[in-house]
């Protein structure tokens, strides 16, 4: 049998490069065993391989099965090692015959079907999520802005993880500057291990140390659309079940999709709760602070005497009380999110039970800072983006900082502060604190805006 | 990472230095609010007014503050008050010395009610009102009242009604809870001004203790730059108002043909120009009126349109004829409570010389009323 010595080469370097892996398969089939076949059993579909490799290498002989071959979508002929090696880890399958060798896709892909969206739930409207598989979030996509416009740019990012990304955009409604600026940032990421949205959006933006988000991270395929519609860019990557939209203002990040749906007075009052909820959230542990301790003459009589009175036990200043009630509410935010469905109400339970009630029996808090603690604690939920909520629950220790040390004139001026670093933030070159980030002018997109 | 770690070090140390709040970080719960003060002046004695520091005794205060125990409960029905008083010989060391009286810092920041005894007002007030205005945390917004027989009595009076301390007081002088037509309300600020503006001179409402837990307050004090001068009756306060302010819910009687008419007025107005007459006298001219629907009669007469015309008549005419006598009243006092010379000062053009002017021009003020009240019949169904 003619063999080439190079091509006997290339499956030989092969097999001695993964013949440590558990999962690696090296068969030769045919009648006269002279076709060569290897993979790695966890990446592949063993059903296909079975049904269209390995049966027809009985039936047919050599030079029939290797037009067969080639007919396939997802086969190519190729000699280059390195592509080899590399398309055998994705999932190929290796097949040599004669001086020939061939790469079969029978990746098998695993992946958490379409879900409905947890992380952002509405009321009405469509409730799929993205999910881990990009060809599918592209299908959803896809399928819900179907024009010729939308255009796909594939990346690849992670030296280890060689995880896709794909640039969606709308060509004719795009801003170019701001699509240059991304991709070129997306090129210049340098990372081994590339496993979340959040990660990636880490990344790209523009200063280490912020607190406010400047791309937005959604899981719901319609908003993506909405965004995509408005000219901004969304960013899908294989292996997450997030896009990344950019760039994005202050005010996206207070948009639920549930806008659209509602009525448009109905709409506006539902936006304008969130950004009540937002003021409150943020000034009112703040508040309790300053009128406790500095301002009483602000309250009314009877609201003054109400607090004095029912403080009147606690021997801790006001700011510890309002820390200590504030981290115990994290503590319960944050051990209801891990903790296992099974056991989670007693978390909430527990938590309630003894924050509510016995630790103003106790004397350790007083009865407003109840209030005020499960106050801050809804309010802060309405914010439909997780990333903004995580923010917004950082700020008030900003605010009560200097609550305590300045009273109502340190609410005032950091308030100020916080308005001035977000006037001075840029997403993606676009001003933070606009109302919408890309101008009207680009026809649909000013209608959509809530 | 040396430079990351003395970065966090310095933040945990700042953190922890808030812990030691101090002193100085005083909250709510270790202030004592100070919901009403009083200013009496007292008889002097010997061996009174200590810590005055000698000096000249000329007159000795006596200052009242009723201090509101904060209850945690709202839930219980009312709230405890304790009343500590000092006598000295100025406010600020009368304050001074009931600091050691009490357990926590006084703070004035809600003192809202502020009473003069009778007796003090009587005397000199210039004293009360000017340290009301400099101290920094007792509030302009406050309600100022003379009150009778002495101010600390009247600050201890506990209306049952009341579930915070002086609560009551300060409803009732600021109109927020009641709205009684005679009741003349005074700011603390509106009161100051008054003593120092020249053309317009202070009133204050007059608070009475008329059994152990209930308080009548429907006469008013005028006063000149220093003390009281005279004493309004309790229809005089309500004309007070009456001119004063629009839209004064009341009501008036009126009687015709031995029937007695009461209607309550729905809306009022009233303002007043100053004219001169011919012999260079100056007239201030009241125009007044009001709708009003009428609330029922002695005698019940059906009513119908001529009546109510009849009884329209006859109710201007007696409001012409009671506003002219009230502010004659005024007029013999030497006082302006209403503001006429403000007003003469406002539409003058001689600056330097108005002043003078109007001195000369006051004790012959002419009054003219013109009242036009209009009564409408409410509606029945029989």
């Amino acid at each position: 049998m003619p063999t080439k010595p190079a091509e006997q080469r290339v499956d030989e370097w092969l097999s001695k490069q993964l013949c440590g892996l558990m999962d690696f398969e090296e068969r030769s089939l045919g009648n006269s065993q002279d076709i060569k076949i290897i993979f790695l059993r966890s990446l592949t579909n063993s059903d296909t391989v079975n049904r269209f490799i390995v049966l027809p290498s009985y039936e047919m002989d050599l030079e029939a099965y290797e037009k067969y071959l080639s007919t396939f979508p997802g086969c190519e002929e190729t000699q280059d090692k390195q592509q080899i090696m590399e398309f055998v880890l994705k999932g190929y399958i290796y097949i040599r015959i004669e001086d020939s060798s061939y790469l079969f896709d029978a990746m098998k892909i695993e992946y958490s079907g379409i879900t409905s969206s947890i992380t952002e739930a509405i009321v009405q409207g469509p409730n799929d999520a993205l999910t881990e598989n990009i060809e599918i979030n592209m299908n959803l996509i896809r399928r819900r802005y179907q024009s010729k416009d939308l255009k796909v740019d594939a990346m690849t990012i992670g030296n280890v993880s060689k995880t896709t990304i794909a640039i969606m955009y709308d060509d004719t409604r795009v801003d170019g500057e701001v699509l240059k600026e991304i991709k070129s940032r997306l090129s210049q990421v340098s990372v081994d291990i590339l496993q979340s949205a959040g990660e990636l959006e880490k990344y790209i933006s523009e200063h280490k140390y912020r607190i406010f988000p400047t791309t937005i991270v959604t899981e719901r395929p319609d908003r993506v659309v909405f965004n995509l519609s408005e000219g901004k860019i969304a960013i899908l990557m294989n292996t997450v079940g997030y896009a990344i939209i950019a760039p994005s203002v202050f005010n996206d990040f207070f948009t639920a999709m549930d806008d659209k749906i509602q009525l448009p007075l109905v709409g506006w009052f539902m936006k304008m709760i969130r950004y009540i909820g937002l003021f409150i959230t943020v000034t009112l542990p703040a508040f309790y602070v300053a009128f406790t301790s500095y301002n009483p003459e602000i309250l009314k009589v009877q609201i003054t005497l109400l607090i004095a009175g029912s403080r009147a036990a606690v021997p801790y200043p006001s700011f510890v009380e309002v820390v200590f009630m504030l981290l115990m509410m994290e503590f319960l935010i944050e051990a209801s999110l891990r903790l296992p469905k099974a056991i989670g109400p007693t978390a909430t339970t527990v938590g309630g039970l003894i924050l509510g009630q016995a630790a103003t029996q106790a004397g350790l808090v007083s009865n407003i800072m109840i209030i005020i603690v499960s106050a801050v604690a809804i309010s802060n939920f309405v914010i439909p983006l997780n990333m903004m909520a995580f923010t917004v629950r950082v700020l008030k220790y900003f605010l009560i900082f200097f609550a305590a040390t300045f009273g109502l004139i340190g609410i005032v001026v950091s308030t100020v502060g916080v308005v001035m670093y977000l006037s001075g933030m840029r997403s993606f070159g676009k001003p933070y604190l606009k109302m919408f980030a890309l101008d009207g002018s680009k026809g649909k997109g000013e209608k959509q805006n809530g | 990472m040396r430079k990351c770690l003395n970065l966090m070090l310095v933040i945990l140390l700042f953190m922890l230095s808030l812990l030691l709040a101090g002193c100085q970080f005083k909250d709510v719960d270790r202030r004592a609010f100070v919901l009403g003060l009083a200013v009496d002046s007292v008889e002097k004695k010997e061996g009174q007014g200590e810590g005055g520091g000698g000096g000249s005794k000329k007159h000795l205060v006596q200052v009242s503050l009723k201090l509101a125990i904060p209850e945690g409960d709202p839930t219980k029905r009312s709230q405890e008050a304790i009343i500590v008083s000092q006598i000295s010989n100025s406010i600020p060391e009368a304050v001074r010395l009931l600091k050691s009286k009490v357990d926590k810092e006084l703070d004035f920041s809600h003192c809202k009610t502020l009473l003069f005894g009778e007796g003090y007002a009587k005397t000199d007030i210039r004293e009360m009102s000017d340290w009301i205005a400099r101290r920094r945390d007792i509030q302009l917004i406050g309600h100022v009242a003379v009150a009778r027989p002495t101010a600390k009595e009247v600050l201890g009076v506990r209306m049952i009604s009341e579930r915070v301390p002086a609560y009551a007081l300060i409803l009732s002088l600021g109109k927020e809870g009641t709205e009684s037509p005679f009741i003349v309300s005074i700011y603390s600020y509106n009161f100051r001004r008054h003593l120092s503006e020249i053309g317009a001179d202070p009133i204050l409402p007059l608070v009475e203790k008329e059994e152990e837990d209930v308080l009548v307050i429907n006469k008013a004090m005028l006063f000149d730059k220093q003390r009281v001068r005279a004493e309004l009756t309790a229809n005089e306060a309500r004309l007070y108002n009456l001119l004063k302010t629009q839209g004064l819910r009341t009501s008036f009687n009126v009687e015709l043909d031995d029937n007695i008419y009461t209607y309550n007025m729905e809306t009022t107005r009233a303002k007043f120009k100053l004219l001169k007459s011919e012999e260079g006298k100056m007239i201030v001219q009241y125009k007044v009126g009001g709708r009003a629907v009428l609330e029922d009669n002695s005698k019940s007469v059906t009513t119908t349109g001529p009546i109510l015309e009849q009884v329209s008549k006859a109710a201007s005419k007696q409001w012409e004829k009671e506003i002219k006598q009230f502010l004659v009243k005024i007029h013999g006092t030497g006082l302006d409570p209403l503001g006429w010379g403000l007003r003469y000062r406002a539409i003058s053009w001689n600056n330097e010389t108005e002043e003078e002017e109007w001195r000369k021009l006051y004790p012959n003020l002419e009054f003219s009323v013109k009242a036009d009240v209009r009564i409408q019949y409410s509606g029945m169904i029989r």
